[in-house]
C-alpha cells in the first residue's frame, strides 16, 4: 500500500499502522523482539488514552498503569482473533476500549471523586462514621439483656443502680451482664477491625 | 509488576498457535447437532410427513439453515474486537423464504383454517422442544466463542443462542408432526426468541474476558 501524501501527519500515521502490523505478523510466528517492539509502542500510546479517558470518566488518573497493563495482556492472551488480513490499529482500540469500561465496571459503577476535593468541600467529621455503623451492629448481635445493660451503663451513662432497677434485676446480674457484653462486644469489635 | 517486565514476559511466550475461529465454531455446532439429532431419532416419534416430504418441510429447513448461517457469521463478528464493522441484514433471509412459503400456504388454506394452523396440536410442548433442544448447540457454541474476545458479550451470547434454535428448528422436522408454517413461524419463532435471550443473559457473563 502506497502512503498517503496528502497530508504528512496521515502518511506518518499509516506508516506507523503498517508497522504494527507486519510486527504483530512477525510476533505471531515467534519473532520475540519485534513483538517487544510493538508491545512497548502500543503501550505508550495506551498510556496517554487511559489516562486522559480515566480522567473523563472521573477516575483516579494513577490508575492508568493499571489499565495499560490489562490491555496488553488481554491484547496477549486474545491475539488469536486479530484476524491478520485486518487492520490491527482498530482491533487495538476495540480491546483498550473493552478494558478501560471494564476497569471502570469493576471499580463500582459510580464515579468516584478524589478525595483532596472531598476534604475541602466537606467540614471535619466529628466522629468516624464507619466506627459508629459497626459498634451499632456488634450491640445488635449481643443477648437481648446485656444489650439492654450496656446501652443503659456505657452509651446513656446511667449507674448500676439505676439500671438494676429499671431492669428489675440484682446489682451483680447488672454488673456481670454489662461484663460479658463489653467482653463479646471487645472480641467482635476487635475480629471486625482485623 | 512493572509494565516493562510485563511485556518483556508476554514477548518469551511461545509463537502463536494457529486457532481459526470458524471452524472451531462451527465443528462445535456439529457436535451439538450431532447430539440434537440423536435424541430426536431415538427419543421422540417420527413426523409423519417425513415420508413424503412436502412445501412445509422444504420451506422450515431453508429458514431455519438461513438463520443459522447468519447467525454464525454474525456471532463470529461479534466474537472478535473490532469484528463487527457490518453485520448485515440478520433475520432478513430467514423472514423472506418464511413470508414466501406463509403466503403460499395463505393462499392455499380457507381463511377458516388459519387459526387452527397457527395454533396446532401442541403449541406449547413443540416450544419447549425446540428450546430445550437447543441447548446442546447453544453450550458448544458457547463454549468456543468463551475462547475469543467478545467486545459485547450479551450480543454474542444472543447471536449463539439464534444460531442454536436455527440450527435445531431445522433438525426438529424429524419429530414435528404440524404440517402449518404459520404453526412453525409462531412457536419454532418463539422458542428462537427464547434462546437468544438465555444465550443474552448467559453470555453476558460467560462471555467476558
Amino acid at each position: 500500500m502506497f502512503p498517503k501524501w496528502d497530508e504528512r501527519g496521515s502518511a506518518r500515521l499509516v506508516h506507523d499502522q503498517e508497522q504494527h502490523w507486519a510486527e504483530m505478523r512477525a510476533a505471531n510466528r515467534g519473532r520475540p523482539r519485534a513483538y517487544r517492539r510493538l508491545l512497548t509502542a502500543v503501550a505508550a500510546v495506551l498510556r496517554r488514552s487511559a489516562a486522559r479517558d480515566l480522567a473523563r470518566l472521573g477516575q483516579a488518573g494513577a490508575e492508568a498503569e493499571d489499565v495499560v497493563q490489562e490491555t496488553l495482556l488481554a491484547i496477549h492472551v486474545k491475539r488469536h482473533t486479530w484476524d491478520e488480513t485486518r487492520p490491527f490499529v482498530p482491533w487495538v482500540r476495540a480491546i483498550a476500549r473493552y478494558k478501560l469500561l471494564d476497569f471502570v465496571r469493576r471499580r463500582g459503577n459510580g464515579v468516584e471523586v478524589p478525595v483532596e476535593s472531598l476534604a475541602e468541600t466537606l467540614p471535619a467529621a466529628t466522629e468516624d462514621p464507619e466506627r459508629r455503623i459497626a459498634v451499632g451492629e456488634c450491640l445488635d448481635c449481643l443477648p437481648a439483656r446485656q444489650r439492654e445493660v450496656v446501652l443503659a451503663l456505657a452509651v446513656e451513662g446511667a449507674s448500676v443502680a439505676e439500671t438494676a432497677q429499671r431492669l428489675n434485676a440484682s446489682h451483680g446480674a447488672v454488673r456481670v451482664a454489662l461484663h460479658r457484653g463489653l467482653a463479646s462486644l471487645g472480641a467482635r469489635f476487635g475480629r471486625w477491625l482485623g | 509488576v512493572r509494565t516493562e517486565e510485563l511485556i518483556a514476559e508476554l514477548a518469551a511466550a511461545p509463537p502463536l498457535r494457529r486457532r481459526p475461529l470458524a471452524p472451531l465454531l462451527g465443528l462445535a455446532v456439529a457436535g451439538g447437532a450431532a447430539l440434537v439429532l440423536l435424541v430426536l431419532l431415538t427419543a421422540m416419534t417420527r413426523s409423519p410427513h417425513l415420508a413424503h416430504p412436502g412445501a412445509t418441510i422444504a420451506v422450515t429447513v431453508m429458514a431455519a439453515l438461513a438463520l443459522a448461517v447468519s447467525a454464525f457469521r454474525l456471532a463470529l463478528s461479534l466474537a472478535r474486537p473490532a469484528g463487527g464493522a457490518h453485520h448485515g441484514p440478520l433475520l432478513a433471509p430467514a423472514a423472506l423464504i418464511l413470508a414466501a412459503g406463509i403466503a403460499a400456504e395463505l393462499a392455499r388454506t380457507p381463511p377458516d383454517a388459519w387459526l387452527a394452523r397457527l395454533v396446532g396440536g401442541s403449541p406449547f410442548g413443540c416450544l419447549l422442544s425446540v428450546a430445550l433442544l437447543s441447548l446442546p448447540v447453544l453450550a458448544a457454541a458457547l463454549a468456543v466463542l468463551r475462547r475469543d474476545a467478545a467486545p459485547r458479550p450479551r450480543e454474542a451470547g444472543a447471536a449463539a443462542g439464534l444460531l442454536a434454535a436455527g440450527v435445531t428448528a431445522a433438525l426438529y422436522v424429524v419429530h414435528c408432526p404440524e404440517e402449518s408454517l404459520l404453526f412453525v413461524a409462531l412457536w419454532h419463532g418463539a422458542a428462537a426468541l427464547l434462546v437468544a435471550a438465555l444465550g443474552g443473559v448467559i453470555g453476558a457473563r460467560l462471555l467476558r474476558w
